[in-house]
């Protein structure tokens, strides 16, 4: 009887411990790769790209045809989640938002404001806070996500692709994801910036197969510099050449190429630079407030192109003041245009003063943007040249037997 | 024949247990509560709980010193004689319960809001309560030996969250300190102190003369104490470097949200749901620790002799704390309220006026019989 009790409640349990309770089979979830968001007169028009499960098998095995391999289901909504309920309407089975690869925020809807936007992906359970958060420059999100590509069909794979190239190769961008978009919220003294893309042409071709059918496609999409907020509201855009000192200024960077000018002739060479180290510090000196970048790395010379002999010791160090001058010039044209056209501290000067002079902090709390945009800010680079090109002399040099043209 | 005793602990069992109850009702209620008063100063505040908390944690011990075969609810008969030691005794009763049916609370609201979405919050509730009423059945020793095998589980996991997430650390998050002053600091210090030594209190229940080696037991729980102190210390402090101060404060149970960072590359993701069991371990702990402590209590009072009486006894209670537990609170938001406005307070009084009031009467009666003898 003892046993037969025992048996029962084992037998019990097994319908409790299965796992099974809130169990979907995969078939009944649309895998959401992307979710663009819009700002409409209603509120928000959400673009969700789900993947399309057929052509990625198909693609596999070498049938995948010409069907696309994401769908887009769009909708208004006053909420986000009441336009993403709304799309309930139109799809066959239930969005499922844990494998999202990217956030596209539209123009309009990045200058309204994001509190509302991250509030949304911050509460919801099944989302991870960790995939890029991009502001498409120049127009709507829902434009950009509907943009096919040749070369990687999900335009959220192809826009996570190019950030993270760009970010790993050059420096560009800062490939912000979305956690960090919200620590730099709510961090004292610094205002967010968020990668940018621009659509190239924006045709109704480039949202159908024909657009990857081609070598050319009429409409792309370009990773292009970065937008700068002031608390929640996108304020600007850098270039991309101001995007890369920020990168430089705030020490998120892995490596940087550098083109640089070496003699009078107009010739240049161009630099990778690695292990880059900086060091930023903010002073109060008798009630001035002073920013200082120190930037330290290793610099591989790629491509040289100039006169001067590189195997002259006195030279590379010439070639390394050029360099050195190049990204002084850089970080300071970046911060020039954040200090006077966007008025932004992007690179953390406050956030500085607020972490390690936090009584100073007070003083200055309440009207840091304009401390700031009037601030004497110096960079000051001292990369090294560590390695120089497999070449030890200019093709034109050898030919020429060193002789000017 | 004999029946089987099964109510005798070892000093490495009462390690075991003083480690997973310290952090149990503090990462399930107490952690969102402090993250939210002291903020980016709560890893201070976790340090000086540590060193203050030793206090309490001695008197405790002075008390399980006293009268070595009786539990607490037998001391308090002999101390305040019946009528107020009963009257004691029942605040203890209530203050346990009350406890268990918190933790059992969080518990349910933290699977149905990160992983049992369309799960019934009454079948979560049976199926812990169950599992946990079958320990307090079985007896102590059951009890102990369950803590001990979830300790040597979760022990990997706790070394496998903290290297993983020691790589993602940033210090600047934790500057500036003190920005609030020392005052609300040390006034944090104390409800800290709360949350992490309201579990230990259930040590009470335990005669010293039921533990196997008592002359090394003091030792086991000092010990006990620092490693429960340090994983909470380390909860706090990992999220705090990892996440940010302020988005910890935004959430309802932050200690869950930094597991979600964690990964090896592309080949380890998604694996909070499973590293997050170690807290529901512990909440588990302190359901069965508390149903049994508050299961003694209603033995002693209804003279309950028989073993099927007492199990029929620790069942209603079971219930009893899952009907509660589920009708509460009329509404999310007062419980949000309950937990952080008055809770914290309740629990700090509650908690150290007790311990204060038993141990300056122990000392009394002690310095009587001195005086006597």
């Amino acid at each position: 009887m003892y046993k037969l009790k025992g048996v029962f409640i084992v037998f019990l349990f097994m319908f409790f411990t299965s796992g099974c309770w809130d169990y979907y089979e995969l078939n009944d979830m649309s895998i959401v790769t992307a979710i663009g968001i819009d700002l409409t007169e209603n509120g928000y028009l959400i673009t969700l790209q789900v993947a399309n499960p057929s052509q990625i098998a198909g693609g596999e095995s070498g049938n995948g045809g010409d069907e696309a391999a994401t769908v887009t289901y769009e909708k208004e909504g006053r909420t986000i989640g009441e336009a993403i309920g709304n799309l309930m309407f139109q799809t066959p089975r239930i969005p499922y938002l844990g494998h999202k690869q990217i956030l596209l925020v539209g123009d309009e809807a990045a200058k309204d404001g994001f509190y509302n936007i991250l509030d949304y992906f911050m509460a919801h359970t099944q989302t991870k806070k960790i995939f890029p958060v991009v502001i498409v420059r120049n127009g709507k999100a829902n434009d950009a996500i509907k943009i096919l590509e040749p070369l990687e069909k999900n335009t959220a794979l192809n826009i996570k692709g190019m950030l993270e190239t760009t970010a790993i190769n050059n420096s560009m961008i800062s490939n912000r994801k979305l956690d960090e978009v919200l620590i730099c919220l709510f961090t004292e003294g610094r205002h967010p910036s968020v990668s940018s893309i621009e659509i190239t042409n924006i045709t109704e071709k480039g949202e159908k197969t024909e657009n990857i059918s081609t070598s050319d496609p009429e409409s792309m999409l370009i990773i292009r510099g970065s937008a700068v907020f002031i608390k929640d509201k996108v304020v600007g855009y850098l270039s991309d050449i101001d995007s890369l000192g920020h990168s430089i200024a705030r020490g998120t960077v892995n490596t940087i190429n550098i083109t640089f000018p070496c003699d009078d002739k107009e010739n240049f060479g161009t630099a990778i630079i690695s292990r880059v180290k900086r060091k930023h510090e903010t002073i109060i000196e008798k009630k001035e407030v002073k920013g200082k970048v120190n930037v330290k790395g290793d610099v591989a010379i790629v491509e040289y192109n100039c006169k001067l002999n590189i195997e002259n010791p006195e030279n590379i160090k010439k070639v390394e003041k050029q360099i050195n001058k190049e990204i002084e010039n850089i970080v300071s044209n970046t911060i020039k245009t954040l200090q006077e056209d966007l008025k932004s501290d992007i690179v953390g000067f406050g956030e500085y003063i607020y972490r390690y002079m936090y009584k100073d902090w007070k003083k200055y709390k309440d009207n840091w943007d304009e401390v700031f945009s009037k601030m004497d800010i110096e960079p000051k680079s001292e990369v090294k040249i560590t390695s120089v090109a497999s070449t030890k002399k200019v093709i034109k040099d050898v030919k020429n037997d060193g002789k000017e043209e | 024949m004999m029946e089987k005793k099964n109510n005798v602990i070892s000093s490495f069992q009462l390690f075991v247990l003083c480690f997973q109850l310290i952090p149990a009702l503090f990462v399930s209620v107490g952690l969102s509560v402090i993250f939210s008063l002291s903020k980016q100063d709560t890893w201070i505040v976790s340090i000086i709980s540590a060193i203050i908390g030793v206090i309490p944690l001695l008197l405790l011990i002075y008390i399980i010193n006293y009268e070595p075969k009786k539990n607490i609810f037998e001391k308090n008969q002999i101390l305040f004689g019946t009528i107020i030691g009963n009257i004691i005794n029942f605040m203890l009763f209530v203050y346990v319960f009350l406890m268990v049916i918190i933790v059992n609370i969080s518990v349910v609201n933290f699977s149905i809001t990160q992983y049992l979405i369309n799960t019934p919050p009454v079948v979560i509730s049976t199926v812990i309560v169950l599992v946990a009423t079958y320990a307090v059945i079985c007896g102590i020793e059951t009890i102990c030996r369950t803590v001990e095998a979830i300790t040597f589980i979760a022990i990997p996991i706790i070394i496998f969250i903290a290297i993983n997430l020691s790589f993602q650390f940033d210090f600047d998050f934790l500057r500036p300190i003190l920005t609030e002053g020392i005052p609300p600091t040390l006034k944090h210090t104390f409800l800290f102190i709360s949350y992490s030594h309201t579990p230990l209190f259930l040590l009470l229940i335990i005669k010293k003369d039921d533990i196997v080696d008592k002359e090394r037991y003091k030792k086991f729980i000092m010990w006990g104490y620092f490693f429960g102190m340090f994983l909470s210390f380390l909860v706090v402090f990992l999220t705090l470097g990892v996440t940010y101060p302020k988005i910890a404060e935004l959430y309802r149970y932050p200690g869950f949200y930094v597991l979600r960072k964690i990964g090896i590359g592309n080949a380890i993701n998604n694996v909070e749901n499973i590293l997050s069991m170690h807290w529901l371990y512990n909440s588990f702990i302190f359901l069965m620790f508390g149903l049994y402590f508050v299961s003694v209590y209603v033995e002693k009072i209804f003279k309950i002799k028989k073993k099927k009486k007492l199990n029929i006894a620790i069942i209603i209670l079971a219930i009893s704390s899952i009907i509660i537990s589920r009708n509460a609170f009329g509404n999310p938001a007062i419980m949000i309220v309950f937990f952080r406005d008055v809770l914290p307070y309740f629990v700090f009084g509650v908690l150290l006026g007790l311990i204060l009031l038993i141990s300056i009467f122990i000392f009394i009666k002690k310095q009587k019989k001195n005086k006597a003898a």
